[in-house]
């Protein structure tokens, strides 16, 4: 089996940076004319930063330099609050600052989807992949109000691409590694990317007692910062919210499959070479299609804001539509669409000779899916970024070489994008000047 | 087939099966309430140490009829003694340590309670007498190897009925009447998972079917092997049906009493159901495990459970230093994501000791030999 990416200068990192440049201050065109007209206070996307995060930051700048981590007024782990204030207290500045260095991990973010993806694919090409992720209601929001989901959100990425992307040599292993400890303090559900990259560097160099102690540092990597949150907490979160977030969701699984269900259509049809001969892959098509029942009928799946099936598009139509015996029929295609559009990807990228790779990127997603099957609330902001930078990705693999990048469409992905964007006008935009209308 | 020169004529799958039994027991010991054991018993009578001991005694009958072709029968037979010494001993060393460990932290259940002075204390733990949480199977799989050249015996004169005619009869008596294996040899509140007269069928089991070679009826493509796959099938996912009724999983409907489902899935005397469910278990994975290693399929995870099967004595050991590790810091009231973390993490240690623990002492010997010049004997400065 051959290791991930042994070839050397194989990702984009020397790629015209023009488009790079482009993604960044597309992004800055959406989101900065409304971070910096001033909108603060309570209600709609504020929700969370004035309930949660705002207090924690003024509460830490006011216990400073001995901020009192034992609880606090989130959920969260304390590592980015406690970046902010350290900014905060060297640079000056409140709210928007805050708002304005989230959002330059939304940037970071997206760059980084593109630097990772292979030289094959061309830097306009790269850019329209990173599109979708750019324009997601989450991402935008991120860009507005102070979250805390893409800081630990970039050093996934960083991570992932690092482990799998990227070529395989101990520099990236070393970020790889790093990224998990301080992904994890930024954000307890960062955990998820432990396996696939511990897998991946495994992978790399399974024949060499090097690959074995690259994957048990990404683990310790992970179990210090638990270690730390258990001993002061005794528990994944705060005690304050410790009761609210223990309770497992299964439907977050049926949730993310469904979402990767809208989502891969969209790059099968970009590159339809992917198609070809799946029919005659029986075994693989008929397991894909069990395989999807699984997550649709193996649990409650119906619309419930008590049991935390709810938050995001998909929730508020199934919320519309039929169910039977609490599970709503309106996932069942889409959940077999999810598996069988990751089977058919896997496939495409095994043909053009990345199996490791992709099976690194499944397995990452399903990594993503059981842990976040293991959490009361099933919002679909909390997986959306991970899905479109995995399947962004996987799609990137399928694609053979540079000569067969014209037989590639990038209408359909486009075409996501836009209808990312039209959500994000409804529910960030619409949302924000209802709420704050300007005079 | 065998992945590397080192594995040249063992069966990869019977490996594999070890290795899935040993990793069920690891996350049972290291990581109870984890999600990851959860997963892993979803189907719940096919537990990992039952896998354990029918694979270990089917692994000794394999191995005792080639040692028996290299070293002759009393050759086979002095070995397996042998290996149940060094097992005693190691499960008394385990068992000093699990109870010091014990007493200091005061979180393994089973060590403060008796109160009994220091020379009663190692008396008891050399008679056996002594069994904190945990540490019951390895005596059990000590008594078992002591009978075990009896049965290779009978196996080799041809007269294998009478290993069973003992072997069911005990088995039989222990499921009628529980209390027949009471024998009250142990202290009170010790560890009592595995009664010995209950747990003795499925390695005797095993023991007869390594010794006669199923594997290779098993693989070849016959009538009785479609018939054994099929009523295995019938039976497991009818096993994992039964488990997820009495779980709850599917309301309050019950297919048997709860009295009847007690006495069919005990785990202290290997009820009828749990016997049943991990011969057939057993079957399946086998035969599901050699179908994806013939097509070249999960070739990652064969590797890695093959190493773990492979050491299954020594992962079991080593397993130990993280229950106690786990006693030690607090592990066990961790929450469930925390618990397979902590789970991933025991079980990265242990396979990389167990993967790399001997290319290294290789590499150390022969850089240790490597320097023999400057200490004078070297042959160079000799000449």
């Amino acid at each position: 089996m051959s290791a991930i990416a042994p070839v050397k200068s194989e990702i984009k990192s020397e790629a015209p940076a023009f488009w790079l440049v482009v993604s960044a201050l597309l992004y800055a065109a959406l989101t900065w004319p409304v971070l910096f007209c001033g909108i603060t206070g309570p209600g709609g996307p504020a929700h969370d930063e004035t309930n949660y995060h705002l207090p924690v930051v003024h509460q830490f700048l006011g216990q400073w330099p001995h901020p009192d981590l034992s609880d606090y007024p989130s959920a969260l782990a304390p590592g980015y609050y406690l970046l902010l204030v350290g900014l905060a207290k060297a640079l000056g500045g409140d709210t928007h600052l805050f708002r304005f260095v989230t959002g330059l991990f939304v940037i970071g973010s997206v760059l980084f989807l593109q630097v990772f993806l292979p030289r094959k694919i061309s830097a306009v090409r790269a850019f329209v992949i990173a599109l979708p992720l750019m324009v997601l209601p989450i991402a935008l929001r991120s860009g507005m109000w102070f979250l805390t989901d893409f800081p630990a959100f970039f050093f996934i990425v960083l991570g992932l691409g690092a482990a799998i992307m990227a070529p395989g040599n101990r520099k990236w292993s070393v970020v790889a590694i790093l990224c998990i400890a301080i992904s994890l303090s930024f954000r307890q559900l960062s955990l998820w990317i432990v396996p696939p990259i511990a897998y991946a560097l495994w992978q790399r160099n399974r024949q060499t007692p090097l690959g074995t102690v690259e994957a048990l540092a990404c683990v310790l990597s992970a179990m210090l910062p638990l270690w730390w949150m258990m001993s002061l907490w005794g528990g994944m979160t705060t005690p304050t919210f410790q009761v609210r977030y223990q309770k497992p969701n299964p439907a977050s699984i049926t949730m993310a499959l469904a979402y990767v269900g809208c989502i891969t259509p969209f790059f099968i049809a970009a590159n339809p070479a992917m198609l070809k001969g799946i029919l005659s892959r029986k075994v693989g098509v008929t397991t894909s299609l069990v395989i999807g029942l699984i997550p649709a009928l193996a649990w409650p799946t119906s619309y419930s804001l008590n049991e935390g099936r709810s938050g995001g598009p998909l929730w508020e139509i199934a919320r519309h539509l039929p169910t039977v015996g609490e599970r709503s029929l309106f996932f069942l295609p889409l959940c077999i669409a999810g598996v069988l559009g990751l089977f058919i990807m896997r496939r495409g990228a095994r043909l053009c000779g990345d199996l490791v790779r992709a099976n690194a990127l499944i397995f990452a997603l399903l990594s993503m899916m059981l842990l976040h099957g293991t959490i009361h609330e099933a919002y679909e902001r909390y997986y959306q970024p991970a899905i479109m930078l995995i399947c962004g990705w996987l799609f990137a693999l399928t694609i053979p070489d540079r000569r067969s990048e014209s037989r590639v469409t990038m209408m359909p992905i486009l075409l996501l994008a836009f209808g990312f964007f039209v959500l994000s006008l409804i529910s960030e935009y619409y949302t924000l000047f209802r709420v704050h209308p300007l005079d | 087939m065998s992945s590397s020169p080192q594995g040249a004529g063992r069966d990869r799958a019977i490996d594999a099966l070890r290795g899935i039994a040993i990793l069920c027991m690891i996350a049972d010991h290291t990581a109870h309430g984890s999600h990851i054991l959860t997963l892993l018993h979803l189907p719940n009578y096919l537990q990992g140490s039952s896998g354990f001991v029918l694979m270990a005694g089917f692994a000794l009958g394999m191995v005792s009829l080639r040692r028996a072709g290299k070293l002759g029968w009393s050759g086979a037979y002095r070995k397996v003694l042998t290996r149940a010494f060094q097992i005693y001993l190691i499960h008394v060393f385990l068992v000093l340590v699990m109870s010091d460990i014990g007493l200091a932290t005061g979180n393994i259940r089973s060590v403060p309670t008796a109160h009994i002075t220091f020379s009663q204390l190692i008396a008891d733990i050399l008679t056996l007498r002594w069994l904190p949480t945990y540490m019951d199977i390895l005596p059990m799989y000590v008594i078992l190897l002591l009978f075990t050249p009896l049965a290779l015996e009978c196996f080799r004169r041809g007269k294998s009925w009478l290993v069973f005619l003992v072997s069911f009869p005990l088995y039989a008596a222990l499921q009628l009447d529980p209390s027949v294996d009471n024998f009250e040899w142990m202290r009170p509140n010790m560890g009592l998972g595995f009664g010995l007269w209950g747990w003795q069928l499925i390695f005797f089991l095993g023991l007869a079917a390594g010794y006669s070679r199923v594997d290779r009826t098993l693989k070849s493509s016959s009538r009785l092997r479609n018939v054994a796959l099929s009523l295995s099938l019938v039976v497991v996912i009818g096993s994992i049906v039964l488990a997820r009724i009495q779980a709850g999983d599917v309301g309050g409907f019950r297919l048997l009493s709860p009295e009847m489902e007690q006495a069919l899935v005990r785990k202290d005397n290997h009820a009828p159901l749990r016997t049943l469910s991990i011969v057939a278990g057993a079957i399946v994975f086998y035969l599901a495990i050699t179908a994806l290693n013939d097509r070249g399929k999960l070739q990652t995870a064969l590797a890695f459970l093959e190493v773990c099967g492979r050491s299954s004595l020594f992962v079991f050991i080593g397993h130990f230093a993280f229950v106690a590790l786990r006693f030690a810091i607090g592990a066990k009231h961790w929450p469930p994501i925390a618990q397979d973390v902590w789970c991933i993490f025991v079980v990265s240690c242990l396979y990389a000791v167990t993967r790399w623990h001997a290319p290294i002492l290789g590499k150390m010997r022969s850089w240790f030999a490597s320097i023999r010049p400057i200490s004078g004997s070297s042959p160079a400065l000799n000449s």
